[in-house]
């Protein structure tokens, strides 16, 4: 018994080394990759970007489903970008909520003929929407599909070679195109690219534009800006750099539009799309076979920020979404696995992504239950199980603080010191408490996913209304 | 009782606290970056504060250039960001008075040498500041650097050189960038345009060059800036190159002649409707409308059934763009036309039309 659970523990610790060691690794990586993109960028680059009649035209796809308390606002922000040529499609999902009426009323939207410029299958599209007073925004209504469905049509009825895919809950700075545009400018063979996701919580944003940058108001808001933090500073960087970036957040993508109808645009059935779609567009990018030559970028000063649930039974919902999400996203890619034909990919990415962020939570789980049959058992002593706890924690502290430290070097340093505070006192208390929150969250969709079946969406998050600042 | 071997619980408690120490190391290094950040910060604002009124001043022709320089010598790194940054605010018209202060900074020349810094964003910046010293040295300094190992040293440079005017720098520019497969030729096109109009006989030479002088990217660039310069002497060699074999010379090609306007353009270009490649086919499109060529009319008709969705919705746009007779042809084919995707393109180009107007006109 005791030799069994002896290998049991042992095994723990090997996964936790390896994981360690490839976090640094992964630091090393993504510090080699920042400092060649921040030696690289001139400060007229961007200028350049925003006066030339030259740059890339862009779609901006805006999925929105029963968004009516954020909408007007988020639109606003997008009609406030600086960049030459762009145009904003907000696709309504079959809102039963205001969404739509709350745009008429805002925007002056009036019905226009629009048919679709690619091939791409969608739900019933019921009308297209132009304004006479922006006439950037193009407003799609539509029968409810899921959020892939919403950008597949908002990509069929799009006109440009760009597409920038956000959330409707989401922010981007004023000239959040430009740096997201720059490498595609630049790399004929970029294919798309990924950039940093922030919490928009403790955000001053006045007529469209971030004024000011803060943190969230409640501990689980400034638990999950740490999060992101460590999530956006240097694992996906690294993990770039290896081919085996495999999860882009839906709440910034830009994609050349030729790639995007290529693959097919992402997967309506998929609970989390983003996930699922970025696996296929790896999939399809390195492929040996088909020798494409593109690229995928991670622009570590393209800043997207989204509204992080601060309530608990929704942040508990998005958590077990996630999970379920990613299992269910590299279930649907299983073919992928240690195949050589998509390389880096299938060897280091894929597996990466199961074994040490899927099952990161079933493992941490069993670590816990054996310490405490152990400690109950009389086969361990508490002073063994501190010793581990403690090296568990201070390695999870080290690893958030580089990524702090990476933050308090960029455009996105805290923008006061009792910010600052915050920060540093969040990274030292995430860990009692609110990560084992997450692993357990983490465990039962694990659970729901593999053993009861369940694949729907969950509820959706509850957004804080978010006030119209132009006067119409 | 312990499950693992007392030397291991010890060692990894070893680590933890060596982990736990690095990680109050790593709490001060990032607590002495945050307080240089925002002292830096609070210096820069107040270099700014006192600064930027004393330019301005000396802009207006009230404050001696000498005061301004004294006043600026304790920060001349700061003192070249913030004439760089006033420098875009400001018409083209007073921006060569500030050009004066940038050579007039004590420490402008250092710039030069820098470009051989080994540090890639020490020769950045310097190939980006001198392009506001536009000296005999600075230029050289940068024609050398457009050899840099770096690409984004050599495009800076390039557009340094651009803003220092001297059309002899195109032609080594371009071929700078003449086997950089990481680069899109767009973005050369910006730097000859950064030229203006002086740039317009270099072009024609580059266009009117033997075939083979100059690779396909650099006559793209030179055709789709002669196009935006709308430069007539560029009609007759443009008209010969929409019979090249390259696709996008026939595009570029077919894209300037439309831009320029000259009538002599409309049969040749619109014989590209029949291209094989369909971007080609809508760039003659779109050119056929900015032509204002009625007489084309029926070839932008047979466009609307083009298997392209792009080329069918340039050719409703074009025949909306000829007024009265394109619109009277987009109303028929509304209302008579069996092919449902030529009808379809019809109605979303007029009524995108319609609600614009509104705007225009709300009567």
């Amino acid at each position: 018994m005791s030799a069994i659970l002896q290998i049991f523990v042992i095994s723990i610790l090997v996964y936790f080394v390896s994981l360690s060691v490839i976090n640094l690794v992964l630091i090393f990586l993504g510090a080699m990759q920042l400092r060649k993109y921040n030696n690289q960028i001139a400060d007229s680059d961007l200028d350049h970007i925003a006066n030339s009649r030259l740059s890339l035209q862009i779609s901006l796809i805006i999925p929105a489903y029963n968004e009516a308390n954020i909408i007007v606002g988020a639109v606003e922000n997008a009609l406030k970008l600086n960049y030459p040529t762009y145009e904003v499609i907000v696709v309504d999902d079959g809102s039963t909520d205001e969404t739509l009426t709350l745009l008429k009323h805002r925007f002056n939207i009036q019905t226009l003929e629009r048919h679709k410029s690619s091939s791409i299958e969608t739900n019933e599209i019921h009308a297209v929407y132009e304004s006479p007073d922006h006439p950037k925004l193009v407003v799609i209504s539509k029968k409810n599909g899921h959020r892939a469905d919403a950008i597949n049509a908002g990509v069929a009825l799009s006109r440009y070679p760009l597409l920038c895919i956000i959330d409707a809950d989401c922010v981007i700075e004023t000239d959040g195109l430009q740096h997201m545009a720059r490498p595609f400018l630049f790399d004929p063979n970029l294919a798309a690219a990924a950039g940093v996701i922030r919490p928009s919580n403790g955000l001053v944003i006045e007529n469209g534009v971030i004024k000011k940058r803060g943190l969230p108001k409640t501990w689980l808001g400034m638990n999950q800006e740490v999060e992101y933090a460590r999530s956006f500073q240097w694992a996906r960087i690294g993990m770039n750099r290896l081919n085996s970036m495999l999860c882009i957040s839906g709440a910034l993508l830009l994609i050349k539009k030729s790639v995007f109808e290529e693959t097919g645009g992402p997967w309506p059935e998929a609970i989390t799309d983003d996930i699922e779609y970025t696996i296929r567009l790896n999939g399809f990018l390195f492929d040996r076979k088909k020798k494409r030559n593109l690229r995928l970028a991670f622009i570590p000063d393209a800043v997207s920020y989204t509204e992080v649930p601060e309530k608990f039974n929704c942040y508990l919902s998005q958590r077990n979404r996630w999970q379920r999400g990613t299992l269910q996203a590299i279930f649907h890619n299983w073919k992928m696995f240690f195949n050589p034909r998509y390389g880096a990919t299938s060897f280091l990415g894929l597996p990466y992504l199961f074994i040490f962020e899927a099952m990161a939570p079933v493992v941490e789980f069993t670590a816990y239950v054996l310490a405490v049959f152990m400690l109950v058992s009389g086969i361990t002593t508490l002073e063994e199980i501190l010793k581990l706890v403690f090296l568990a924690y201070a390695t999870s502290v080290f690893f958030t603080l580089i990524a702090i430290l990476i933050t308090e070097t960029s455009r996105l340093s805290s923008s006061s010191w009792k910010d600052y505070g915050k920060m540093i006192l969040a990274v030292f208390i995430d860990n009692f408490g609110w990560h084992q929150i997450r692993v357990f969250t983490s465990v039962w969709a694990t659970i729901q996913f593999i053993f009861l079946g369940r694949r729907d969406l969950g509820s959706p998050i509850a957004r804080t209304k978010r006030p119209s600042l132009i006067q119409p | 009782m312990e499950i693992l071997d007392y030397n291991l619980s010890s060692l990894a408690l070893n680590i933890g606290l060596a982990v736990f120490g690095m990680s109050i190391v790593l709490l001060v290094i990032t607590t002495a970056v945050h307080w240089h950040k925002d002292r830096r910060k609070t210096q820069i604002m107040t270099f700014d504060r006192i600064n930027e009124p004393l330019v301005m001043s000396y802009l207006d022709g009230k404050t001696p250039q000498i005061q301004v320089i004294k006043s600026m010598e304790n920060d001349p790194l700061e003192a070249m960001q913030l004439l760089m940054d006033i420098h875009k605010k400001l018409p083209p018209t007073e921006q060569s008075r500030l050009l004066h202060l940038f050579a007039a900074l004590p420490h402008i020349d250092k710039e030069i040498s820098a470009l051989d810094s080994p540090f890639t964003k020490r020769r950045l910046e310097a190939a980006e500041r001198l392009g506001y010293l536009r000296n005999e040295a600075s230029a050289e300094a940068l024609l050398n650097a457009l050899e840099d190992g770096v690409l984004a040293v050599r495009y800076c440079a390039a557009r340094s050189l651009a803003a220092h005017g001297n059309t002899n720098f195109i032609e080594p520019t371009l071929l700078a960038f003449e086997t950089e497969p990481d680069i899109e030729w767009l973005r050369l096109v910006e730097i000859v345009l950064d030229y203006g109009t002086p740039a317009i006989p270099k072009l024609l030479a580059i266009m009117e060059s033997p075939s083979g002088k100059y690779s396909n990217n650099i006559l793209n660039v030179a055709i789709r800036a002669l196009g935006t310069f709308k430069e007539p002497r560029a009609v007759k060699p443009l008209i010969r190159l929409l019979d090249h074999s390259e696709f996008s010379i026939r595009l570029n090609a077919a894209r300037a002649l439309g831009n320029i306007g000259d009538p002599s353009a409309i049969s040749p270009v619109a014989e590209l409707s029949h291209d094989p490649d369909w971007s080609v086919r809508n760039k003659a499109i779109q050119a056929i409308g900015k032509l204002h060529a009625e007489s084309q009319i029926p070839v932008l008709i047979e466009a609307l059934a083009d298997p392209s969705w792009q080329v069918r919705y340039s050719a409703a746009q074009s025949l909306y763009s000829l007024g009265q007779p394109g619109i009277e042809q987009l109303n028929e084919i509304m209302n008579h036309t069996q092919d449902l995707s030529a009808h379809d393109m019809c109605c979303q180009v007029v009524g995108e039309h319609d609600l614009h107007d509104i705007k225009n006109n709300p009567s």
